[in-house]
């Protein structure tokens, strides 16, 4: 298949170290400096992200405190501040928002853009919208903050162009020059190529980028007994396969925990702060759920997982604590817990609500919209059950890692 | 050395469209930089936030919306 011709309409914009920038664009006095944000500050903290400068001298995300303090003494170390990045997130989403209503953020710090047809392009080249973008973002929302932007007749080559040069970079991937780039990509350069992926490729012969796009699609369908093979084969080649939207499936909160908890008693309010999150953030979408999941991960890298449904559909947290609480005795905790998740599955619409022979279902509604009404007003939990206090420390305001759907809860305007 | 602080204190904020001087512990501190201003909310009571600098100190400050009141909530050596 020949590379596509048409002209680049997909622009993928990367805000640059994301939570570090943002919080050396808030206090200046951290700029030019080594500075991560981690889950917690202590040395056991995972990094979260790690500014520009702590890059440079090795610091990446994922490492421990600890680790980033060997590459630099002086790292300073900072807490997430949630409602800062997702304010800038608002920001950057209204910016956007005046060049094209056909974009979709792809997490907190990641957006595409498909300028087509738009009259953004009718004055200039996408590379000069790129251009215009990121000035407007350091003149109108901070001029610390950095992003890479990748252009490309599709989005994933938009958004392997956007990696090309970090930070601040603006790159296209076309007919004209795809040849070079790939030339000079590893197989794991790719996103969604990882070892297994690339020992895949490599079973059929197929050990670079090249070799991958000049693949036929027979040899690509062999190499992962799919039609993967064919999007495999239609995306290096920039066209499109990757523009659908994902219907929200479940609703989760996870934490992990710092302490040593390896008893059901001490991981109770916990997993009963986890469930009023959940289920609150699930309901003020307009859901109920059939099905409820837990997940554990422990400390020594074994993990457990179970999924039930449920006899009815439930929208009372405490329905779905008594649920989990089930399926945490079941998974039998005698090790100390890293990771603690729980999820609801199988939503329906709450339009109606099924009759119950033996409770009052509607008396139950109207007591949990009440108590939903209360934390709209004064703020989450200040009703909640007397259980889940004690589940209160461990369970932060947190972002979560590449979840778009988040994106679509929280708003300023309510 | 950053050295920071998380402290709750009401202070005096002199505005004009941005803070652009700070009252603390009867000393007045003139704003040399807003880095950012955010916002968010708890239950329906919207709280601004602005992180600013002085010449040597950064500052958190918060207005509620509701109380019409400032609260310095952070502060920190620049140096």
């Amino acid at each position: 298949m020949e590379f596509n011709s048409q002209p680049s309409f997909n622009l993928h914009l990367d805000l640059n170290s994301c939570f570090a920038s943002i919080e050396q664009q808030a206090n200046p006095f951290l700029r030019g400096k080594s500075v991560a944000v981690a889950s917690y500050p202590t040395p056991g903290g995972c990094i979260l992200a790690a500014s520009i400068e702590a890059k440079k001298v090795g610091i990446k995300t994922g490492m421990r405190v600890f680790e980033g303090r060997r590459f630099d003494p002086r790292l300073i170390v900072l807490k997430p501040d949630p409602w800062k990045y997702r304010n800038v997130h608002l920001k950057l989403r209204e910016l956007i928002s005046e060049y094209t209503n056909d974009f979709s953020p792809k997490s907190i710090d990641e957006f595409v853009l498909n300028l087509r047809d738009y009259p953004a392009l009718r004055n200039g080249s996408i590379k000069a919208v790129g251009r215009e973008i990121k000035m407007r973002i350091k003149k109108e929302i901070g001029e610390w903050l950095t992003v890479s932007v990748g252009i490309a007749p599709n989005r994933y080559l938009a958004k392997i162009a956007a990696g090309l040069k970090k930070p601040d970079g603006l790159e296209e991937i076309n007919k004209d020059n795809f040849f070079e780039v790939y030339s000079k990509l590893k197989l794991t350069d790719l996103t969604g190529i990882k070892t297994r992926n690339a020992i895949r490729l490599n079973t059929m012969g197929i050990y670079s980028v090249l070799d991958f796009y000049r693949s036929p699609v027979w040899r690509l369908r062999a190499a992962f007994h799919s039609i993967t093979g064919l999007y495999w084969h239609m995306r290096l080649s920039g066209f499109e396969v990757d523009d659908i939207s994902s219907k929200r499936g479940s609703f989760g909160n996870s934490v992990a925990i710092g302490k040593n908890l390896s008893k059901v008693e001490e991981l109770a309010p916990i997993l009963s702060r986890l469930t009023e999150k959940m289920s609150a953030r699930l309901r003020s979408s307009g859901f109920s759920a059939k099905g409820i999941h837990l997940a554990i991960v422990y400390k020594d890298g074994s993990w457990w997982h179970r999924g039930r449904q449920m006899p009815r559909s439930f929208f009372d947290s405490k329905d779905f604590y008594k649920a989990a609480f089930k399926l945490l005795v079941e998974a039998s905790v005698r090790r100390p817990v890293l990771n603690i998740a729980v999820s609801c599955f199988s939503l329906e619409k709450t339009h109606s609500l099924q009759l119950d022979f033996f409770n009052d279902l509607a008396k139950q509604k109207r007591l949990v919209e009440a108590e939903d009404l209360i934390n709209e007003r004064w703020g989450g939990f200040s009703v909640s059950s007397a259980r889940s206090f004690g589940g209160a420390a461990a369970v932060l305001d947190r972002i979560a890692f590449g979840g778009v759907k988040e994106l679509e809860e929280f708003s300023l305007n309510s | 050395m950053i050295m920071a602080e998380q402290i709750y204190e009401t202070v005096l904020v002199g505005m004009n469209e941005y803070p652009r001087w700070v009252k603390w512990k009867d000393r007045i501190y003139k704003i040399e930089k807003v880095g950012l201003h955010h916002t968010y909310r708890q239950g329906k009571t919207l709280y601004h936030v602005f992180s600013v600098a002085s010449k040597n100190l950064f500052m958190r400050l918060v207005f509620n919306t509701e109380s019409l009141g400032w609260k310095l909530e952070e502060v920190e050596n620049g140096i």
